[in-house]
C-alpha cells in the first residue's frame, strides 16, 4: 500500500465511498422523491421548478462535504502534488 | 430503474456514467459539457425534450462541486466572473434574436451548423497550434523559470496585450487573475460576444468562453477553467429553472446524473493541480472537435446531436 501513490489511493477511496453513497441513495432517496415529485411535475411547475433547483444544489454540497469530510478524517485531502 | 415523469425506464448506473465523464470534463477544463451529454443522454433513452432541461440541471450541481475545488485551489476570479455575466446575458438575448431573424429564411439548421463546425475547427486548430508552441517554449525555459515554478506560458500573447492596453475608461483591476489594469468594456464585450455565440448556437459556451478568456483577456488558464465554471452555475442555474417551467426537466434523472458528475468534477478539478496550463489547452482542443463531428453527424442525419 505504501508503494501506491497518495493521490490514487485517494481516488480508489472516492470511488469506493461514491460506489457506496450511490447504492444507498438509489435504494433509499430516489425511491422516497419519486412519487412526491412526479405529483408536483403534474400539479404545480413552479413550485416543481424551485425545489428541484434545489435538491440539485443541496445534493452537490452533501455530495462534496461528505466525501470532503471522509478525506480529512482519513488524513488524505491534503491538496499537495503528490 | 423507472423514472416517472418522463415515464421511461434506464438504468441509474448509465446516467451516472454519462454524468462522470461529462463531470470529469467539466471539473478539469470548465465547460458545461452539454454537446456531448446530450447525444449520450439521447442515446441512452431519455426523451429528447427533456434533454436540455434535465442536463441543464445536473450541470448546475456539478458546476458547484467543480467550483468548490477550484476556489480551494484559488482558481476562480469572481469578479471577472459577475462583470462576463453582464455581457453574456445581452449576448445571449442578441443570439436569440438572430435566430428569430433566420427562422423566417427557412434555411436556420444548415446556417447554424454551419457556422458551429466553423467556429469549433477554428478553436480546436488555434488552440492546438498555440499550445504546442507553448509546450515547446515550457521546454527551453531557463533554469530560473523553473526555479520559480513557471508552467503558464503562452505561445500567443499578442491579442491579450492589446486588450489589455486599451485604456477606455473605467478601468479595472483583477488581482485573482494577475491583470493590473484592463478596461471595463473589453470584459463586458468579450462576455458579450460569447453570450452571442453561445445564444446563436444554442449552447453553453463553456468552449467559446475558455479561449477568450485565455488568449483575448490574458487569463491564466487555470483562473479560466474555475472562472468558467462560476459562470455556468448562474447560466445553467437559469435556464434549469426555464426548462423546468415549462415541463422539460426530470430531476430524477439530474440527481442520478450529477451522483456520477460530483465524483467527475472532482477528480477533473484536482487533476487540473497535475497538468501546466499549456497541456490543459492541448487536451482541450480535441473538445471542439468531438463537438463539430457530433454536429456534422447531425446535419447528415447520422446521429441525434446537437
Amino acid at each position: 500500500m505504501k508503494n501506491i501513490p497518495l493521490w490514487l489511493r485517494k481516488f480508489i477511496l472516492e470511488l469506493v465511498i461514491y460506489g457506496l453513497l450511490l447504492l444507498g441513495y438509489f435504494l433509499v432517496v430516489l425511491r422516497f422523491l419519486d412519487m412526491p415529485l412526479q405529483q408536483l411535475f403534474s400539479e404545480n411547475l413552479t413550485l416543481y421548478a424551485l425545489i428541484g433547483l434545489g435538491l440539485i444544489i443541496a445534493q452537490g454540497f452533501m455530495l462534496d462535504l461528505v466525501v470532503s469530510f471522509i478525506l480529512n478524517q482519513l488524513g488524505l485531502n491534503n491538496q499537495e502534488n503528490d | 430503474m423507472e423514472f416517472p415523469i418522463t415515464g421511461v425506464v434506464i438504468n441509474p448506473l448509465l446516467l451516472a456514467g454519462i454524468g462522470f465523464i461529462v463531470g470529469i470534463l467539466g471539473g478539469f477544463f470548465g465547460v458545461g459539457g452539454g454537446f456531448l451529454a446530450g447525444p449520450f443522454m439521447l442515446w441512452s433513452g431519455v426523451p429528447a425534450n427533456f434533454v436540455v432541461g434535465t442536463d441543464l440541471a445536473h450541470m448546475t450541481g456539478k458546476s458547484m462541486v467543480a467550483l468548490r475545488r477550484h476556489r480551494i485551489f484559488g482558481h476562480v476570479d469572481t469578479k471577472l466572473g459577475l462583470l462576463m455575466i453582464i455581457g453574456t446575458m445581452v449576448g445571449v438575448e442578441a443570439g436569440a434574436q438572430m435566430i428569430e431573424l433566420l427562422e423566417d429564411s427557412g434555411s436556420i439548421d444548415q446556417v447554424i451548423g454551419t457556422t458551429y463546425i466553423v467556429i469549433l475547427l477554428a478553436i480546436s486548430a488555434f488552440t492546438a497550434f498555440e499550445s504546442i508552441r507553448s509546450i515547446r517554449a515550457l521546454r527551453n525555459q531557463t533554469e530560473d523559470d523553473e526555479r520559480v515554478g513557471v508552467t503558464e506560458v503562452l505561445g500567443f500573447q499578442g491579442m491579450a496585450r492589446r486588450v489589455q492596453n486599451i485604456r477606455i475608461p473605467p478601468m479595472i483591476s483583477l488581482p485573482a487573475s494577475g491583470i493590473e489594469s484592463i478596461s471595463l468594456w473589453s470584459i463586458l464585450i468579450v462576455g458579450f460576444i460569447s453570450g452571442l455565440l453561445a445564444g446563436f448556437l444554442g449552447v453553453g459556451g463553456g468552449f467559446i468562453r475558455m479561449p477568450l478568456f485565455i488568449y483575448v483577456l490574458g487569463v491564466p488558464t487555470h483562473v479560466a477553467v474555475g472562472t468558467d465554471l462560476f459562470e455556468i452555475i448562474f447560466s445553467a442555474g437559469f435556464g434549469t429553472f426555464t426548462h423546468a417551467l415549462k415541463g422539460n426537466v426530470d430531476i430524477l434523472m439530474a440527481l442520478v446524473m450529477q451522483t456520477g458528475a460530483a465524483l467527475g468534477a472532482q477528480i477533473g478539478a484536482t487533476a487540473t493541480n497535475f497538468f501546466a496550463g499549456p497541456r490543459i489547452r492541448l487536451l482541450f482542443s480535441i473538445l471542439p472537435l468531438i463537438g463539430a463531428t457530433l454536429v456534422i453527424l447531425s446535419l447528415l442525419g447520422i446521429g441525434g446531436a446537437h
